[in-house]
């Protein structure tokens, strides 16, 4: 009995040992990615032999080491995530433990994700005759600062435990020892089983009765019970269609019907035990990042606090914006686009006028304005780019959508909206991640009142003009937008959609500092995108609304753009709005700073300068009329053809468009309506 | 613990890891373990990039949505479970702890 222990090194050798005859069977069991191969090589070396197993094209390794003058022969089993027969995997690993009743099982473990791996223990505990658990990357573990307790969570599970890391060749050899010690019976072995809930536990024991005498061997039949229960696939057929009689199955066959809920219930009854043994032996220190990212938390996902955070957060953009935005735009403005139009005026000087028209008044009129907003919307992007950076948008999107949720819109989540503060089309694009097609379509009508970036640049452009204000003025229009997307979002989900619901669970990141040069990256993305759509479809509408207003007998007044403007002025004098605004409203349909394009071209006239020439032909009530409507229009036409795109349905385009002009128009109507009577 | 967490976020709206980890009163890793275990079951689906792709042009690019955070949502499975248990079903305190 004195051979030595002749445990394999990094250098596996065959051994021929004396043998004195006794064998034992071991099985390597445990999740996926928790070290198991490594154990099985360390312990098996060269003599590894690899087949698959029976009927199956699964890998099945088997080996042999020596201890003690004991041969084990060990078998890998495949890795599970539990025992339930949800893939091939997982019914071989059972019938393994169950027809070839391995004398140990060896359960591998994570030291550093316990909550998962103990699931399976949890599920092999009641079938295997003696479990191990190996505890391993117990390194990791410690890196990463947890501690885990050996000791305690081989008190706890009432199995031994022993820690180790496979990786470094480091507690293989207690992990044989306590093997061979526990398979001759010289350690006590009392595992603590998880339990199943009081509530079912009587429905366990009645399907247990029902079928007792009908379990085959070597099936436990207090296991087939609680597999029947948990509605495991292979054991239900087994026992359905080979084992009880028609009239035992119906009756087991009720009982589970009606107690559809247990599977999930018995799996809960496992995380509990998983959970207790958790508390007892495992403690994760918070990280000083961690606590710093959980103390910023409690105000900023605070269901009041967080809210108003978004809301000083708005209003500091728009501050800003107006501060320091709005002269650099107006420099812009002066000196670049000034001297470009006296530059274009001089050089075009002895050609036809038209020609220095459309360049002077069109393009750069036009286009030209617009570009000068670059300053404001390169505020915009970096504040956006560094809150995204630092982790705070997370926080935002949950913000908003509880609110939403507080509102009374149960089951929708508003979660693809928010990317509609850049841009609308990744917003309806972002709806794809709803799962239910109608709350899909509704979010989807709702995704074009959330106020993009373009928006706001009409915003930032007009509020200087009409209101010394002009930064409150814009958060109250921006304000207005959400609540009316909010109310809207209601009555929908009140009328429509009844009882539709979609929840999400994310992970909000930690915090951290933002870093400088993803930022930058990240504005001058969007800076360029900026400039080429103006170079496109900006420029092509200044060229075209240019055209129309000055053919065909180059007077503005008796344009073809006029004759378009007066048809619209009816709806326009409710609004206090002349002909000229309400053109500005039509070409906004192609984007939304074409409206700056349109204003600038129909009211300039080179005299006086574009602010000058509205504020004249404005009241302040009338501009905040506009500004309503503009704000609750219909989306441009990028947004209206993704909108097609992923509804699928013209029908629903066309409603949702029909819908939002008469929200708009109805809201710069009362706009002007009630402001002109105070 | 499955059913209570599935029926916790089943009424809709969005729930952050770390809440729902204090309302049952586990670590945020247990939390983590419990929704892989109910995706694998397919209650629960975990999104990858949801807006497929549109990060390059999109102007928040990279964002809470379709990041790098794991952003799980319920299927339709998931739904149908909270609904049918959340009136009546088993009310029983559980026992334990």
């Amino acid at each position: 009995m004195a051979g030595h222990c002749n445990l394999p090194g990094k250098e596996q050798q065959p051994t021929t040992e004396p043998d004195d005859g006794t064998t034992l069977t071991v099985a390597l069991a445990g999740q996926p990615n928790v070290g198991k191969s490594t154990v099985f090589n360390l312990l098996t070396g060269l003599s590894q032999h690899v087949g698959n197993w029976p009927g199956k094209t699964i890998e099945r390794k088997t080996g042999v080491y020596h201890h003690n003058g004991t041969t084990i022969r060990l078998v890998d089993l495949p890795g599970t995530y539990s025992l339930t027969a949800n893939s091939p995997e997982e019914v071989i690993a059972r019938d393994y433990i169950i027809k070839e009743r391995p004398d140990v099982v060896i359960a591998v473990v994570n030291a550093a994700s316990l909550e998962r791996n103990l699931y399976l223990v949890a599920e092999l505990l009641p079938l295997a005759q003696k479990v191990v658990v190996g505890l391993n990357m117990v390194d990791v573990a410690a890196e990463e600062g947890m501690r885990v307790e050996p000791r305690v969570l081989e008190a706890a599970l009432g199995v031994p435990v022993v820690p180790m890391t496979a990786s470094k060749n480091r507690g293989l050899r207690e992990l044989v020892e306590t093997v061979d010690r526990l398979a001759r019976g010289e350690i006590e072995y009392h595992p603590h089983l998880p339990e199943i809930r009081d509530d079912h536990r009587q429905v366990l024991e009645a399907i247990h009765a029902l079928i007792a005498d009908c379990v085959p061997e070597p099936y436990p039949s207090g296991w087939v019970a609680l597999k029947l229960l948990e509605g495991d696939g292979e054991i239900t057929a087994m026992m359905r269609d080979q084992c009880l009689p028609p009239d035992r199955w119906e009756q087991v066959h009720k009982i589970l019907m009606a107690h559809e809920d247990a599977v999930l219930a018995v799996a809960s009854g496992r995380y509990d035990w998983v959970g207790r043994m958790i508390r007892a032996a495992v403690t994760r220190p918070r990280a000083g990042q961690i606590t710093r990212t959980e103390r910023l938390d409690r105000w900023a996902t605070h269901p009041l606090w967080g809210l108003l955070i978004l809301a000083a957060i708005l209003g500091v953009i728009f501050w800003l914006t107006f501060t320091i935005g709005t002269p650099l735009q107006n420099l812009l403005d002066t000196y670049v686009i000034g001297s470009l139009a006296d530059l274009a005026s001089a050089w075009l000087a002895g050609a036809p006028g038209w020609l220095q028209g459309l360049v002077v008044d069109g393009i750069l009129g036009g286009m030209g304005m617009v570009i000068t907003f670059l300053p404001i919307l390169v505020i915009f992007f970096t504040v956006l780019a560094s809150l995204e950076d630092m982790g705070y948008m997370a926080r935002a999107a949950y913000v908003m959508d509880r609110f939403m949720h507080l509102m009374g819109l149960h089951g929708k989540s508003f979660l693809p909206l928010f990317l509609g503060f850049g841009c609308n089309v990744p917003a309806v694009m972002g709806t794809r991640i709803i799962d239910s097609r109608r709350a899909r379509l509704l979010t989807i009508l709702l995704a074009p009142l959330v106020p993009c970036a373009a928006r706001m640049t009409v915003l930032v452009f007009l509020t200087p003009i009409f209101f010394k204000q002009a930064a409150l003025v814009a958060w109250g229009l921006v304000a207005l937008s959400l609540t009316v997307l909010a109310v809207l979002g209601v009555l929908i989900n009140k009328i429509v959609l009844r009882g539709e619901r979609a929840a999400f669970i994310m992970e909000l990141p930690l915090y951290h500092r933002p870093n400088l040069r993803t930022i930058g990256l990240q504005v001058w993305q969007n800076s360029t995108e900026f400039l080429r759509k103006a170079g496109t479809l900006i420029l092509l509408m200044s060229v075209v609304v240019w055209s129309l207003s000055t053919l065909p007998h180059g007077d503005i007044q008796t344009s073809y753009l006029a004759a378009v403007g007066r048809a619209l002025a009816p709806v326009g004098a409710l609004m206090g709005l002349d002909w000229r605004m309400m053109v500005a409203l039509l070409t906004s349909f192609v984007a939304k700073e074409n409206s700056i394009a349109t204003l600038s071209i129909l009211f300039g006239d080179g005299a006086t300068s574009l602010e000058t020439a509205l504020a004249a032909a404005l009241t302040p009530t009338a501009a905040l009329a506009f500004l309503v409507v503009q704000m609750l229009f219909i989306p441009c036409v990028a947004t209206v053809a993704v909108i097609r795109q992923e509804t699928g349905s013209w029908r629903w385009t066309l409603f949702s468009l029909g819908l939002l002009l008469t929200i708009s128009l109805l809201g710069g109507i009362v706009t002007y309506q009630v402001g002109s009577r105070l | 613990m499955l059913e209570e967490l599935l029926k916790s976020v089943a009424d809709g709206g969005i729930h952050s890891l770390r809440d729902l980890a204090g309302q049952l009163g586990v670590s945020p890793e247990m939390v983590e373990a419990m929704l892989d275990d109910l995706t694998r079951r397919g209650y629960l689906r975990v999104l990858g990039n949801g807006c497929d792709g549109q990060c390059a042009t999109c102007p928040l690019g990279g964002c809470a949505v379709a990041g790098s955070n794991r952003l799980w949502s319920l299927t339709e499975k998931g739904i149908h479970f909270g609904s049918k248990t959340a009136g009546g079903g088993s009310g029983s305190p559980r026992h334990g702890g």
